[in-house]
């Protein structure tokens, strides 16, 4: 099972990757960066959300979250963990 | 010569008309900018009736090249920043004579003649009259925009008399019948039109603040982004009394937190098409998706759940695929509704079109660039829902050989971003194990 430091390892590495492929400039993320501010547009935050799907198999904005009340990349970390710790509590 | 339009405009005086890069121009410096226009315009000839392109970003050189063409009676299309084989093919179906590149500055308009003569029947109906046109592009089924002639005159005569001057935030361009209402109908009444560089959710909420704007037009997709940015926090909003959306389906939990975000501002669905104008509406409430679509200059039925709307200002056809109007004029909206008594609520469209943060986007188009690839044998393009722009494209592609699905991903995303604008890019590449079986999807390269 994927730990916290993964999933959110993961989406810090997806958000670089888009960022880079844009042409804006790649950083070290903490989390507290909000969401708005790194350089994602619409088009390229949807874009993550579909690879953070496809890298997790879980999208937690299908029923339990809305992404208007997600303000930081660390709380969008956060959702994925979330949703991925109930899936696996679900299956268990 | 002067147009009834640009006479009333006269009345306005020195009121601020467009803020623009931060800095106002009054009703009286937009009219000298017309009349700079007027001599550019002589000095290339352009007569009444002529095809002519109007290409730049939004600016009070802009606006004022739009009204110096109003004004000569020539058929008016703007065009914004797009890829070339786009802009190629833009001025080949709307047969423009004269391409008009604007300089935001002043003083070096750019005027050319391509050497095309505009011979489209449409554009005869538009002569006999008199008036000047407007053409709009609007995404086509088969990969070909398709455009939509208007006659201005009846857009301009949808504005009453001035009634209440508001501060308005330009968000659409001109090349959009929304940014062309909003301009206009600004104008008509004395108001102010602010534009911004960039649409970003700080710098529009910037605007707000700086410039006092009490009406702000958007899409869902801004207003999501918006939430995301907390950018309405950052800056005073208190100016603000209407927000309305449009262009996408709104989902109701975006809209019902921003009616918490904003409180004290009315929110409004707007729905207009290019082929129709934009309707007057009335929202139920804040927080709901319920409208009811006026009456003035419009009116609808509903068959089969399905919208048609009848406009005065339609315009007169499509000048590159029939038009799809009824023996009584009720034009095909095909975006399918729920009724409740007087009230609407729009579902979104009943066909093929994905529609990304109020963009529209035809399968077709984006499946022959796909097929132009090498290896992809077959292509098929669909909508996948997104919680940020409502959908995003979706490739579905059968390989001519084995290949790595990132390489497939990569290429495909590098091709396309080449041909196609930003939101037409798949943003999910799927590779098919088995042949793609579906009469209207199935693409084979040789069709191609």
């Amino acid at each position: 099972m994927l730990t916290t430091t993964d999933i959110t390892a993961t989406v810090h590495e997806r958000i670089n990757a888009l960022l880079k492929e844009d042409g804006k400039p790649v950083r070290l993320l903490t989390g507290d960066e909000p969401l708005a501010r790194i350089g994602l547009s619409s088009l390229l935050l949807a874009r993550l959300i579909i690879e953070l799907e496809a890298e997790f198999g879980a999208d937690p904005f299908e029923e339990d979250y809305v992404i208007s009340d997600v303000r930081t990349v660390g709380a969008l970390a956060d959702a994925y963990v979330e949703t991925l710790a109930n899936l696996a509590a679900a299956a268990a | 010569m002067s147009h009834p339009f640009l006479d009333r405009l006269k009345t306005f005086g020195d009121t601020e008309a467009v803020v623009f890069e931060g800095r106002s121009h009054g009703y009286d410096e937009l009219l000298r900018l017309v009349d700079d226009w007027r001599g550019f315009l002589d000095r290339h000839q352009v007569a009444a009736g002529e095809v002519v392109t109007l290409e730049g970003a939004y600016s009070p050189q802009a606006c004022a090249g739009l009204l110096a063409l109003i004004e000569r009676g020539a058929v008016v299309v703007p065009l914004s920043a797009i890829p070339g084989a786009k802009r190629a093919e833009f001025l080949d179906v709307a047969q423009v004579e004269v391409v008009i590149e604007v300089d935001a500055n002043g003083g070096g308009h750019r005027a050319e003649r391509t050497g095309r003569e505009a011979t489209h029947e449409l554009y005869g109906q538009l002569c006999a009259t008199g008036h000047p046109g407007l053409v709009l592009f609007s995404s086509g089924t088969t990969g070909r925009s398709k455009a939509s002639v208007l006659d201005f005159e009846k857009v301009l005569g949808r504005y009453g008399a001035p009634t209440r001057p508001g501060r308005i935030l330009s968000f659409l361009s001109l090349d959009h019948i929304g940014g062309v209402n909003t301009l206009l109908h600004t104008l008509s009444q004395g108001g102010t039109v602010i534009t911004v560089a960039e649409r970003t959710p700080d710098s529009v909420f910037r605007a707000v603040d700086e410039h006092r704007v009490e009406i702000l037009p958007t899409t869902p997709t801004f207003l999501n982004m918006v939430l995301i940015s907390g950018a309405h926090e950052r800056h005073a909003t208190d100016s603000l009394r209407l927000v309305t959306y449009g262009t996408e389906p709104m989902p109701l939990q975006t809209l019902q937190r921003l009616a918490k975000a904003l409180p004290g501002v009315r929110l409004k669905q707007t729905y207009g098409l290019s082929e129709l104008g934009i309707l007057p509406t009335r929202s139920r409430g804040d927080d709901t998706l319920w409208v009811k679509l006026g009456d003035s200059g419009f009116d609808h039925r509903i068959v089969d759940n399905v919208l048609w709307i009848r406009s005065e200002m339609a315009m007169l056809g499509y000048l590159n695929a029939p038009a799809p109007f009824d023996e009584e004029g009720y034009f095909n909206t095909q975006d399918v509704v729920e009724v409740d008594g007087d009230w609407v609520r729009i579902l979104g469209r009943n066909s093929e079109i994905i529609n990304v943060g109020g963009e529209k986007v035809y399968p077709s188009e984006v499946e022959s660039v796909l097929l132009q690839l090498d290896n992809i044998a077959e292509a098929t393009v669909s909508g996948r829902p997104s919680p940020v722009t409502g959908m995003v494209v979706k490739a579905t592609v059968q390989l001519v050989e084995d290949e790595d699905r990132r390489d497939v991903t990569r290429r495909v995303r590098e091709f396309c971003a080449q041909r196609l604008e930003p939101y037409k890019v798949p943003a999910l590449v799927e590779i098919a194990a088995a042949p793609l079986h579906s009469d209207r999807y199935k693409k084979i390269r040789s069709l191609a």
